[in-house]
């Protein structure tokens, strides 16, 4: 049965560790349903938010309300799956248990109903002949498929993902692409993607942010941030190479 | 800052502040709540009883061999010890039962097993659980809202509780045989061993071997407790898995070391 998707709402949110602001005043809404991309530097503080937005840090200053809810009031009422950048799986346990795990631990369905579920969310992967592999025999495209798997036998109304793509080569990146692309129409979830992948988040976004410096600089559609004139816009969908004129030279 | 100040802070790594004290505090208060948090779960562990199992096989069994040297040794060398200390008084050697029956009984084998428990198993908790938490294990658990302290650390607790008796009787008996050995063949004491077991049955009262195995089990749990936590709270990457090992490992056995003092102490 399909859960409804869920909005959620950042308020003003501030974060640091120690001296060092990862965000400031960061404010935003993500409507039910919608595939959100936050791309960035490194360092702009985008996974920073994502652990925020999830329960796993909190913020110093600001709110974040996942279906008007504060995130800790929101556990247990909403599902949220996070996939990580590095996969996260449990590495004392195969394929299978470790999307197994959340249904088994929680008691939601018999064994069997447990059973057909993994098998069919490996499959919608092409992660079938994986099952009984343990996360150290995978590949690294394979263990993101896997840890989106595990994020999907959840059926999450909210989906995050750390940069799903990195590390992974076009071919695989395009599958991941059309995977978070389908998902929407067929569990009807919200996501947030955390992204440097330009043709993903051109590929899969309604909206794209562009994070700098712990700050929001923009918000926008795919096609709008593609014709803005914006120079960090630009510099960052479209870096020019030229060897000439080396960018860390001149930040030097 | 003032020469006392200084005595009690230190500057850490990322360049902060660090008061030892509130450090030492901490690190207790996360200890206690890690493991009320774990005795919450209790009700859970019939569904984690694979991992029980588990867990009691690998502390339990596969320590049961090296907890018998250790002790069979520790038992040879303190009736040899003894032996040649107290062989010049006549008729001394006539107690080596109840020495040798009474230290390894409410001494040194609770000691001794827990030691080993802190290096052998302690370790090991400790590098799993570390890892888990570097490598971002325990913080996709925590989103997928199933509780580490369940699936992680009460099975471990619950089978340290069931196999720290066993592992303690196993050292004590040992110890006794490796003593007995000893004041049999060794040729300055040659103790007939029926004289050494009826001077241990005479001094070894049930008394002493509960209090031996209540010492044990505190330890036991003392033991994975810490090292648990200590396993849990690593921050960083694969350098401060193997500090965080050795953190484990020190902190089990200058715990084991205080409370054996306390623990005594109350029980005497």
């Amino acid at each position: 049965m399909k859960k409804d998707a869920v909005s959620v709402e950042i308020k003003n949110v501030y974060k640091s560790f120690g001296q060092q602001e990862v965000l400031h005043d960061i404010s935003f809404d993500v409507a039910p349903g919608e595939i959100f991309v936050l791309m960035g530097p490194s360092g702009a503080g985008k996974s920073v938010l994502l652990k925020n937005i999830i329960g796993l840090d909190w913020p110093d200053k600001g709110k974040i309300l996942v279906n008007g809810l504060d995130v800790y009031e929101s556990q247990g009422k909403v599902v949220m799956g996070l996939v990580f950048q590095s996969g996260a799986l449990l590495n004392s346990l195969d394929v299978f248990d470790n999307l197994a795990l959340y249904p088994k631990e929680h008691r939601l369905y018999s064994d069997a109903d447990i059973r057909a579920k993994v098998m069919h969310t490996l499959s919608m992967l092409s992660l079938e002949d994986a099952a009984h592999k343990y996360p150290s025999e995978l590949s690294g495209g394979m263990r993101k498929r896997v840890s989106i798997a595990r994020a999907l036998v959840m059926e999450p109304q909210l989906l995050l993902y750390d940069e799903p793509t990195s590390e992974l080569d076009p071919v695989m990146s395009a599958t991941i692409a059309e995977v978070i692309a389908t998902l929407k129409e067929e569990i009807n979830v919200t996501s947030i993607v955390v992204s440097h992948d330009r043709s993903l988040a051109m590929a899969v976004a309604n909206r794209v942010a562009l994070m700098h410096n712990g700050r929001i600089h923009a918000i926008d559609t795919p096609k709008r941030f593609l014709a803005s004139k914006d120079d960090l816009i630009r510099d960052f969908m479209d870096p020019s190479i030229d060897p000439k004129h080396p960018r860390f030279r001149e930040k030097s | 800052m003032s020469r006392f100040d200084k005595r009690w802070f230190f500057i850490d790594n990322t360049g902060y502040r660090v008061n030892v004290l509130a450090n030492i505090l901490d690190e207790f208060g996360s200890a206690l709540m890690l493991l009320w948090r774990s005795i919450c779960h209790l009700p859970y562990l019939p569904r984690q009883f694979a991992r029980f199992f588990d867990n009691a096989y690998h502390i339990g069994y596969t320590t049961l061999p090296i907890v018998g040297i250790l002790s069979a040794f520790i038992g040879a060398v303190l009736a040899l010890q003894a032996g040649y200390s107290i062989g010049k008084v006549p008729g001394a050697q006539n107690y080596l039962g109840s020495i040798v029956g009474l230290s390894m009984c409410r001494e040194l084998g609770p000691v001794m097993t827990a030691f080993l428990l802190a290096g052998r198993v302690g370790s090991a908790i400790t590098a799993e659980l570390a890892s888990m938490t570097v490598y971002q294990e325990i913080d996709a658990l925590k989103t997928m809202n199933i509780s580490p302290e369940r699936l992680l650390v009460m099975p471990r607790l619950v089978a340290i509780a069931v196999m720290m008796p066993v592992l303690t009787i196993f050292s004590i008996v040992i110890g006794w045989y490796g003593g007995m050995i000893v004041v049999k063949y060794v040729s300055f004491i040659a103790l007939d061993p029926q004289i050494y077991w009826r001077s241990l049955k005479d001094f070894v009262d049930t008394a002493s071997l509960t209090d031996g195995l209540l010492k044990a089990e505190v330890f036991g749990i003392a033991v994975t407790l810490i090292c648990c936590n200590v396993g849990l709270r690593t921050k960083g990457g694969p350098r401060e898995i193997g500090f965080a090992v050795t953190k484990g490992v020190v902190i089990s056995m200058i715990f084991v070391l205080l409370l054996d003092y306390f623990v005594t102490k109350i029980l005497i």
